[in-house]
């Protein structure tokens, strides 16, 4: 199974576009906290999309 | 009165309340590209147990979701049945003490799904879980059951997306009527 790189994380999820919610209050990550949850996922599976033939 | 109810039957509130099964407690509508959502005020004293159900959503990436409960970071023990579409192979995977209940549902772009049923989240007991769920692929599927060892009481809930972000759509709890 391939592995998720920074360069592929970063542009599906572009700084600034990536929010946390609690209840209705949803929150967009700071520069800092999106570094740190791209870091968390850079080098974890990359599951396989599609459905068997 | 008791059910079944007939024609002309006049319904008390105590008929209404003892009648249904799952009870509405809290819809969450999600938002845009996020990452994590926690769903407050979701488990109280009024339910010993409960259905968490996500319907509606996408998510960024083929992935699966985490439940952590309010209350307790640690002590998740799950063990997990699963195969692949089109196969007979049975597989397992499981977790020990670990910071969260993989598994509890999962999607991808094309839609994403949770329905976790989790009992006694709201007593001083463990809490215990049981769903269906996905693994590592959009072909593996699979059943999952465990427990959270904590017995705290725990109110709360916060979904995570194991990558990516969830897009949309609804969390709603339910109760199961304790009668």
């Amino acid at each position: 199974m391939a592995l998720w790189t920074r360069q592929q994380l970063e542009e599906l999820h572009p700084d600034g576009t990536v929010s946390v919610q609690v209840d209705d209050e949803v929150t967009v990550m700071t520069s800092e906290e999106w570094s740190a949850w791209i870091d968390a996922q850079v080098g974890t599976e990359k599951p396989e999309e599609g459905l068997p033939a | 009165m008791a059910f079944p109810y007939s024609s002309g039957d006049v319904l008390t509130a105590a008929d209404l309340n003892q009648s249904s099964g799952l009870v509405l407690v809290k819809t969450q509508t999600v938002g845009s590209g996020v990452s994590s959502v926690t769903v407050t005020d979701a488990f109280s004293a009024t339910f010993d147990a409960y259905k968490i159900v996500y319907t509606g959503g996408t998510l960024s990436t083929q992935t699966d979701f985490a439940l952590v409960l309010n209350n307790s970071a640690t002590q998740y023990y799950q063990f997990m049945i699963l195969g692949t579409y089109g196969t007979s192979t049975v597989a397992g995977a499981g977790t020990s003490n670990t910071t969260k209940w993989n598994w509890a549902g999962g999607g991808n772009p094309s839609g994403a799904v949770i329905s976790v049923d989790v009992f006694n989240p709201y007593l001083a007991k463990y809490t215990y879980f049981t769903n269906s769920g996905f693994y590592n692929s959009e072909a593996e599927t699979g059943f999952t059951s465990g427990v959270n060892k904590s017995t705290n009481s725990h109110t709360a809930f916060t979904i995570n997306a194991s990558s990516g972000t969830m897009t949309g759509g609804n969390i709603r709890v339910y109760g199961y009527n304790n009668g």
